[in-house]
């Protein structure tokens, strides 16, 4: 008995040894990280809006920690600041979730003047009109992007309804992106409201008629950005609502002979703004979002990115936006002068609830 | 050895946090904000709602029909390793056990990638001409959903009911042959019933896990895929309507509650198994031509599940050497360009660090409370132990996203900054109780005589505890701590919730499937299961070596 | 085959290794087993008494050798199909099951009606006294019980043959005994050829008709219980069964007869087959106790000091010192002699009591 205790004893030993050392060395860099005075900036941003290279450059040249916390889906946008699980400075929100946002006294009003960078923004984008909740800005632009119409340019060239969405030819190889917020517009333009975002009862009698029969057309819905590209790639969808033209551009990349294209009907358009809550009212936060909207830090994200960011073309080209991203980006065509008029950008909808339990019937199939 | 922390943990992790949801379920929401006025209106709508009744009962049917399946391809593969194979079982054990450990979010895209319109098995079935041309009947449908459920279900189907096998005693199965019943008759009669209780509760682990899963269906059930789960969390995501979201969340809670009862009740069995432990026939006769074959047979049989659980793995270590980016066939190319960048992605490798620092910490935290509230429990320091025991398990059968909101509630409600806290807090919520059921079992079964016994050499508890308690219960927590991290290591639902700006390697990963994705994520779980592979495996080495080399002495 | 009809189960030139062992576990054994007979399998663990119980009952299966139930070869036939039962030594009784369920399940297994199952299982359940604890469940039986409805169990179906593993191990004196006797005329009721396997010889030797005694996978001796306690064939059974002082002796060729030498003191009437040294057995009771001035009357004798004495009631045990040895004599305890260390007695024994054994 005692030899054989001592035959293990050292080696059990030595194991909890090993395992208080891992434990240490784990927790050794958490302690060791650097101290800023300030209270840190806390971000809840999407993918690829604030790489953690730029943040961390920022951070050091202005001694304010930068945290961004990436989410993923406009649920989390929510339920995260809501649930106080995250207690952010800066949120970035899309224009018809705006005045819910405020309503709900997570952002609050924004001193413009303190932005003076908001004069690079492209004097295409009338933001203003988009940001205002009760006659005060609350909410300046980040970004913006289109949601077209997305298919495999192998099967189909260049549609220019929405109708073929519903086009019996595409049974099954349809998608759509999960996210109530921005089809319902879709949906609403397909049917010919007069105004997508204030529908009538018999108007939305029509949207349930027009999901009804899309949902035949729809196997998956893509849950995010790479979803989709993964979905379209594989082969199990050819056609669809497309969420950001990166997902086209990506494929293109890939090899995969995508395009876009802007429907007759309109092509609802979201543009990403900056909100403030009130633990974020402090002047290095202005200074940050200011920061944010300078040529040299918009051109950087529009070439890491592929998105539009809120550049002019001029602007995006002096801040060194290669050609080739351009390309990929709305920004060149957005120079054209009827391109506006195509798109429509998002509003606070009529009832969100009406929009949301209905949206939630379509994806159960009791609509 | 008192009762009070048991008490103590109960209100604070299981009573506070479920009342503020069931209080929450009975407000009113006015644009966006709770407001405290008592109402019932979400329970009406409710009952109006169609299409709430409707995912109800498709998500528990889905659930139940996997679970089900699970046992059902796990009961003959627990039977062959603990009754039929001879030494070595464990490593059957930890191989079911393994998979689990490499992300489930992992697992279930490579689901995408075997079952997709050019994925492994439409691929195989064309080229082999049994199909025409690719089916689309394999993914975005609610058989993928099964399929994966199914999948998920296996391993704690299995151990559950591995565990009750290995201790029926061999003299029963004797007693019956030797009174004139058949192989078949024998296992329908002893086996079976012996068995029945862990099958229950087996399959109850098996349903927890996927009735408040909502990724899965997400990302391979397409729009059929729709589950109870994804209303619950726009409700309190995008619709921000918390009190509807909670009174959902209540009736999921208590139909999972009624379909668990119901499942126990099938399960129980009579009597208690007393007696030597799963003696094993010492040797069969000299084996037959036609013996050899079956059981070729039945090591083929057996090793289908395996090949089962190991095929997304597979597909994952496969996709870390892939050029292309995109997470589909056909691949592009060699490459070690993913294993080469891990060095270099700073986000990745604190998401790893930190799920490690979780990991350690959640199940420092839970197996320290699960022995000593075991201990409670079984030497009868607290009050209604039966009733305790069950109500501290409830987090386990709370969906991900609820307990997730509502342990954000809890520790909101006491300060506890968003971060590794807040994720330890959570997490323990529902990896405690799985290693205290781990360790009570054990407990129950250990001679009552023990403790006196070593109360009457002149030790007192302290003493008895370490000397003589913990070292015959030391198996239990061993298993109970490992299967804890497995738990914490792949949790994504309430992490996401209390990690805040902190996220662990899971959630990084969920926010990568839709954002951005890196193969470097397929690198590093490649890395991660060669890695406990290897450990096992040298494990294995060393025991069996110090087991000869005692034989020898 | 008037023969094979009176002889219920025979085993034939039976032998078995188990995987990894060195030492044969049975090692050519035959025997056979009258319809009716209560025969014992007695050696201690480790002897291969417990595999040939299993390979009766059909879980182990010989290397090589055949058994043979009633005239039919059983090697290979499974234990299910065989007409033969057991009381298994941890009793293995259902845990899940009623005891009326226990002992209705080998009629359950062939077929029978419930009605009369149950009803069979409630008089069997009468016949072992367990009437009143049907539907108990086996974990709230107490031990003696539990054996009961084992036994039950395994008589049901009024096998030919019933197989008992020492049933009686985990029990007390007192049940232990009251059990004897139940078995006994249990057996004698039912006619059914019990083979009971036990190394503790008094159940043996008190119980059977015949005793195998087993030693090292190997049958060391087969006879009555008569034979076997006072005419033990090896030096291993006289050991073994009942309690026997083990003296060296020394013999030597004396006038052309042999003679054994106790202490150098010739034995009169030890007749021993070959010269040199040997072992003499010779039983606890066979020894008596005398004053040293009796004269010995033709029996053996020799002198010596009480060492001992242990008092069993109904008999002293007496240590006595004789030189170098130890020799150990079971008296009545109601002699009216008393012996108290240190008394100088005479050691007595007669010749045909002593068993001779060279090796």
């Amino acid at each position: 008995m005692t030899f054989r205790k001592n035959d293990r004893a050292p080696s059990r030993r030595s194991v909890m040894k090993g395992m208080g050392l891992a434990a240490a060395t784990l927790a050794a860099p958490g302690v060791l990280r650097r101290a800023y005075a300030q209270e840190p900036i806390v971000l809840l941003t999407w993918e690829t809006y604030h790489d953690p290279a730029w943040c961390q450059e920022w951070s050091e040249a202005n001694g304010v920690e930068v945290k961004p916390v990436v989410i993923g889906s406009v649920d989390e946008l929510f339920s995260q600041p809501f649930s106080g699980a995250i207690q952010p400075d800066v949120m970035y929100i899309e224009t018809g979730s705006l005045p819910r946002f405020h309503e709900a006294g997570l952002i609050t009003t924004l001193d413009t003047s303190k932005v003076p960078n908001t004069s690079n923004i492209t004097s295409k984008l009338d933001w203003k009109k988009f940001t205002t909740v009760d006659g005060s800005i609350v909410g300046i632009p980040y970004n913006w992007g289109t949601q077209p119409l997305m298919f495999d340019a192998d099967v189909t060239k260049s549609p220019d309804t929405w109708a073929v969405l519903w086009d019996e030819k595409y049974e099954g190889k349809v998608n759509v992106f999960d996210d109530c917020t921005i089809v319902f517009p879709m949906i609403a333009l397909y049917i010919g409201a007069k105004d997508p975002f204030n529908l009538t009862d018999a108007e939305f009698d029509k949207c349930a008629d027009a999901l009804r029969a899309l949902r035949k057309q729809v196997r998956t819905i893509a849950r995010g950005f790479d979803d989709a590209v993964n979905i379209y790639a594989a082969g199990d969808a050819v056609i669809g609502y497309c969420q950001n033209i990166a997902v086209v551009t990506s494929l293109q990349d890939k090899g995969k002979n995508f395009d876009y294209s802007l429907p007759k009907e309109g092509t609802p358009t979201w543009i990403d703004c900056t909100g403030v809550s009130k633990k974020g009212d402090r002047d290095i936060v202005y200074k940050f979002i200011n920061d944010n909207l300078s040529v040299k830090w918009q051109s950087r994200f529009i070439e890491a990115s592929t998105n539009n960011g809120v550049l002019d073309l001029a602007e995006a080209k002096e801040g060194g936006v290669s050609e080739k991203t351009l390309k990929r980006t709305n920004i060149p065509d957005s120079q054209a002068g009827d391109f506006w008029e195509k798109l429509v950008i998002l509003q606070k909808p009529e009832d969100f609830d009406r929009r949301l339990q209905m949206w939630n019937d379509f994806k159960a199939g009791t609509l | 050895m008192m009762g009070w922390p048991v008490y103590a943990w109960f209100v604070a992790l299981v009573l506070v946090p479920n009342l503020l949801l069931v209080g929450a379920s009975f407000l009113r929401t006015r644009s966006g904000r709770i407001v405290f006025e008592p109402t019932v209106a979400s329970y009406a709508r409710l009952w109006d709602s169609h299409s709430f009744q409707y995912l109800l009962l498709k998500t528990l049917g889905t659930s139940f029909g996997a679970a089900l399946l699970g046992c059902l391809i796990a009961y003959p593969m627990a039977y062959y390793a603990a009754r039929v194979v001879r030494g070595n079982r464990s490593i059957l054990v930890l191989l079911v056990i393994i998979p689990l450990w490499i992300s489930l979010l992992m697992r279930v895209f490579a689901w995408r990638m075997i079952l997709g319109q050019s994925g492994i098995l439409n691929t195989f079935l064309v080229t082999t001409g049994i199909l025409a041309e690719p089916s689309e009947a394999f993914l975005y449908t609610g058989f993928s959903v099964l399929l994966t459920y199914t999948y998920i279900s296996i391993p704690y189907a299995f151990i559950s009911i591995f565990t009750a096998l290995e201790k029926i005693p061999h003299s029963l199965v004797e007693a019956s042959q030797d009174s004139g019943a058949s192989g078949w008759r024998t296992f329908r009669h002893v086996i079976w019933p012996l068995s029945r209780p862990s099958v229950a509760i087996g399959f109850s682990l098996a349903f927890l896990m996927t009735v408040g899963d909502y990724i899965t269906p997400s990302m391979v059930g397409g729009i059929d895929g729709t589950m109870i789960g994804m209303v619950i969390a726009s409700q309190f995501g995008i619709a921000n309507n918390w009190p509807y979201g909670s009174a959902i969340a209540v009736c999921l809670l208590v139909s999972v509650g009624v379909v668990l009862a119901l499942v126990m009740w099938f399960g129980q069995s009579k009597g208690v198994l007393t007696g030597d432990e799963g003696a094993q026939p010492a040797s069969s006769g000299p084996q037959t031509q036609g013996g050899r074959l079956l059981r070729m047979l039945a090591n083929i049989a057996f090793a289908i599940p395996y090949l089962f659980l190991y095929a997304p793995l597979a597909i994952m270590v496969l996709m870390s050497f892939n050029e292309s980016k995109v997470q589909a066939f056909p691949l592009q190319g060699m490459t070690l360009q993913w294993y080469r960048e891990l060095g270099e992605n700073a986000a990745m490798l604190d998401a790893v660090q930190r799920s490690l620092i979780v990991g350690f910490l959640v199940v420092l935290v839970s197996t320290v409370a699960a022995i000593g509230f075991a201990f409670a429990i079984h030497y009868g320091r607290v009050k209604q132990a039966r009733f305790f025991e069950f109500a501290l398990a409830i987090p386990v059968a709370i969906p991900g996203v609820v307990l997730g909101i509502v342990m954000v509630l809890a520790t909101q409600l006491v300060q506890i900054p968003s971060g590794v806290a807040r994720i330890v807090i959570g997490q323990s919520s529902f990896v405690m109780p799985v290693i205290l059921m781990i360790i009570l079992a054990r407990l129950r079964r250990l001679d009552a005589a023990l403790l006196e016994a070593s109360m009457d050499s002149g030790a007192n508890h302290w003493q008895s505890f370490v000397h003589v308690l913990f070292p015959s219960i030391r198996g239990a927590v061993i298993g109970g701590a490992l299967l804890g991290f497995t738990l914490s290591a792949d949790e994504v639902m309430v992490t996401l919730f209390l990690s805040g700006t902190a996220p662990t390697l899971p959630v990084w990963v969920w926010n990568q499937m839709r954002f951005g994705f890196t193969p470097s994520v397929n690198a590093i779980f490649t890395l991660v299961g060669v890695g406990s592979l290897l450990a096992i495996i040298i494990c294995n080495r060393l025991v069996f070596r110090s087991q000869a080399r005692r034989a020898e002495a | 085959m008037e023969k094979a009809s009176r002889t219920i189960l025979a085993v034939a030139g039976v032998d078995k290794t188990f995987e990894g062992a060195t030492r044969p576990a049975l090692d050519r054994i035959s025997f056979s087993v009258e319809p009716g007979e209560f025969f014992s399998i007695l050696g201690p663990s480790g002897s291969g008494k417990t595999t040939l119980l299993r390979m009766i009952a059909g879980f182990e299966r010989p290397d090589v050798g055949r058994i043979i139930m009633d005239g039919e070869d059983i090697t290979d036939v499974p234990p299910f199909r065989r007409d033969v039962r057991t009381v298994f030594q941890s009793y293995a009784l259902f845990p899940h099951m009623s005891v009326l369920e226990n002992v209705a399940y080998p009629l359950r297994m062939a077929g029978a009606r419930k009605s009369e199952r149950l009803a069979k299982a409630r008089e069997c359940l009468e016949l072992v006294s367990m009437g009143d604890f049907a539907q108990r469940l086996p974990h709230q039986l107490s031990g003696g019980q539990r054996q009961r409805v084992a036994l039950a169990r395994a008589i049901v179906c009024r096998p030919r043959i019933l197989l008992l593993d020492e049933p009686l191990g985990a029990l007390d004196l007192r049940l232990r005994q009251q059990m004897q006797h139940m078995l006994v005329s249990l057996q004698k009721d039912l006619d059914i050829a019990f083979i009971y396997v036990t190394h503790d010889q008094g159940e043996a030797l008190s119980m059977s008709d015949r005793v195998a005694v087993m030693s090292e996978g190997r049958i060391s001796q087969l006879g009555t219980p008569r034979e076997i306690y006072f005419d033990p064939s090896s030096e291993f059974v006289a050991q073994f069964v009942g309690r026997s002082n083990l003296l060296p002796i020394e013999c030597v060729d004396r006038n052309g007869a042999i003679t054994a030498l106790l202490e150098g003191k010739p034995l009169s009437g030890i007749a021993a087959p070959r010269t040199g040294p040997a072992r003499m057995a010779i039983r606890f009771e066979c020894v008596r106790l005398d004053a040293p001035d009796r004269p010995a009357d033709g029996a053996c004798s020799i002198d010596g000091t009480v060492k001992d004495v242990l008092f069993l009631g109904n008999a002293l045990e007496v240590n006595v010192r004789c030189g170098g040895l130890n020799i150990i004599a079971a008296v009545p305890a109601a002699s009216e002699e008393r012996f108290t260390p240190g008394k100088q007695v005479r050691v007595l024994f007669d010749a045909n009591n002593a068993t001779v054994f060279h090796g």
